[in-house]
């Protein structure tokens, strides 16, 4: 069918590819197909582009809860999959607390880090 | 056997071989670039994503820093590094608040953070009662509830009887007297509110557009942009049921009488300079406006949140709800005025804030001023006053003032407790009361917003 459609509208030969003409296709789609590949293999193996997401989300949740909840205290914490581990470490400055909320994967690649600076006062 | 069988798969007669797997191999690639340019893109997203997250946090942190240091908060406008952000914060006091406003921009992204500062509550203000009359002889009647502790000059507290109120059980107070003979009778700085009077507020509006008596309504807020210095000659008038603005400032300065009619809805960055009276009448609703008056202001059934009402005349609040944080403040001066008699009284009202009632002389024989609590009213939060406070309502927090009051036709009763009620233990430990009070410098951020 799809021949046919082709060969209506002169795209094929009817006397068929030259063997030059052949090889050069498969060479095209061969380097072609290994580039792809090797950049999707290079993207699903680095978790960065991938978890960069995930970790965002982590940061915000943790810094929101610290702000509400006021917890001054470092911590650290996996995600619920367990690929990602959250760092929250406290400065406490002279007027004012430094926060410093990072996310490192398995492989402790820093994915994220943000520092938070929250004012120092009686009622924290 | 003819060689083009051997090579089949490159030359057939028919001409088709090649082309199904080019064709197949070219809808495999275009598949694979598509998958490719996803994870391209959910990338870039997720970095544009990050990058503003940095961005806010850069705002929000330069915000804190800046309020942070004495030495910043005095500066109006400077530039914070941040996280490798250049974030330029400005900063100013709104009536009696100060607001900080971080902007940064980075690439492509851009952010703008706002909020307010108040002050923390602490010392003197964790006590239930404090009296600082000098030589305060305390005398308790009625049914006189203090949760806390009262400070006074003296310990002087005796049980008193007045005709047709029940005598106290005795059991008043749950907490402690604490006797001060240092204690102060100012610990505000009234130049604050004097700044406030003199048009600070109106400081780098630009030059003033001047308009005849106006209707402020959606049709005026679509025709005049914020920012700017209105000079209204005649009244004001709040008509329209309702009227909203972005996070930019209206700025009124009123030569004559403010008043917002019946059923206005209010919520929208005004500051209103009148020279005049104010009246709110009853059913309106209006929230995050400053309203400075040279005269009284007058509010019937109406409810608020985050106003700050200053007059240098009384201010009568009836069957009103007030939500945190409202600030209601007198200031009477004997350099304006040569009676000594300002009233703030609640009628009726539930107010979330601080009132305040401040005075440029203390302790001055003719100084009638008054802040009234009557019994059907609820102060949750402060009340500072520099004379007198008549507290026949329910307070929950603390009370700051010169004198306790009591009027039962037709004597007054000088620092007498008369079914007075006051909590201080069940107030809310974050709850922030205005800048201004003298002692160490301590703040928290009352409310912030991001614009973008």
């Amino acid at each position: 069918m799809i021949a046919e459609c082709l060969e209506i509208n002169g795209f094929i030969d009817e006397e068929g590819f030259s063997i030059i003409e052949a090889l050069v296709s498969i060479v095209i789609i061969g380097i072609t197909s290994i580039i792809i590949i090797s950049f999707l293999i290079m993207f699903l193996r680095g978790t960065k582009f991938l978890n960069r997401m995930d970790a965002l989300l982590m940061v915000q949740n943790e810094i929101q809860s610290t702000l509400v909840y006021k917890t001054f205290n470092d911590t650290s914490y996996a995600n619920l999959k367990g690929n990602l581990i959250l760092y929250k470490k406290v400065n406490n400055l002279n007027n004012y607390y430094q926060f410093d909320f990072s996310v490192k994967d398995k492989k402790n690649i820093l994915l994220i880090d943000i520092p938070v600076a929250v004012i120092k006062n009686e009622s924290n | 056997m003819p060689i083009n069988q051997y090579i089949l798969f490159v030359r057939n007669d028919d001409g088709y071989a090649v082309l199904y797997i080019i064709f197949i191999s070219f809808l495999i690639i275009s598949a694979l670039f598509v998958f490719l340019g996803m994870i391209f893109f959910y990338n870039a997203q997720s970095l544009k994503f990050l990058n503003k997250e940095k961005l806010n946090w850069a705002c929000y942190s330069s915000a804190q820093i800046a309020e942070s240091y004495p030495e910043y908060s005095q500066k109006n406008n400077f530039t914070l590094n941040y996280d490798s952000v250049n974030v330029n914060v400005a900063s100013k006091m709104i009536g009696l608040f100060r607001i900080v406003t971080a902007s940064a921009k980075k690439n492509n992204d851009s952010s703008l953070y706002e909020c307010y500062f108040a002050g923390n509550i602490s010392l003197p203000f964790n006590n239930a009662l404090t009296v600082t009359h000098p030589n305060t002889s305390m005398t308790i009647a009625g049914e006189t509830n203090i949760t806390g502790n009262i400070s006074a000059a003296s310990n002087k507290v005796t049980k008193g009887n007045i005709f047709g109120i029940r005598n106290s059980n005795g059991n008043y107070l749950n907490g402690r007297l604490i006797v001060d003979p240092g204690l102060s009778t100012r610990i505000f700085n009234d130049s604050l509110v004097q700044n406030i009077f003199n048009n600070e507020l109106f400081n780098n509006t630009g030059n003033p557009v001047e308009l005849k008596s106006t209707v402020v309504n959606n049709n005026f807020i679509n025709n005049n942009p914020p920012n700017q210095n209105y000079h209204i000659i005649g009244n004001l008038v709040f008509r329209d049921s309702s009227f909203s603005s972005d996070y930019r400032f209206y700025y009124f300065n009123v030569s004559g009488k403010v008043e917002f009619k019946s059923d206005a809805y209010l919520n929208a960055n005004i500051i209103i300079h009148s020279d005049s009276s104010v009246t709110i009448y009853p059913h309106c609703h209006i929230q995050n406006i400053v309203l400075i008056s040279g005269s009284k202001v007058s509010v019937f059934a109406s409810t608020f949140k985050n106003v700050q009402i200053i007059a240098k005349d009384s201010i009568v609040l009836s069957n009103s709800y007030f939500s945190y944080p409202s600030l209601i403040v007198s200031y009477s001066s004997t350099a304006d005025n040569v009676n000594l008699n300002k009233y703030i009284g609640l009628t009726g009202t539930k107010l979330n804030g601080s009132v305040l009632l401040l005075s440029s002389v203390i302790g001055v024989p003719g100084n009638k001023s008054l802040v009234s609590i009557d019994s059907k009213s609820e102060v949750q939060g402060l009340i500072y006053s520099e004379n007198n406070t008549d507290i026949s309502g329910k307070i929950i927090g603390s009370v700051y003032t010169y004198n306790v009051w009591y009027y039962k036709d037709p004597s007054e009763y000088i620092n007498w407790l008369v079914d007075a009620n006051i909590n201080r233990t069940n107030l809310d430990k974050h709850f922030l009361i205005p800048l201004g009070f003298k002692g160490s410098y301590d703040c928290g951020m009352l409310r912030d917003k991001w614009i973008y």
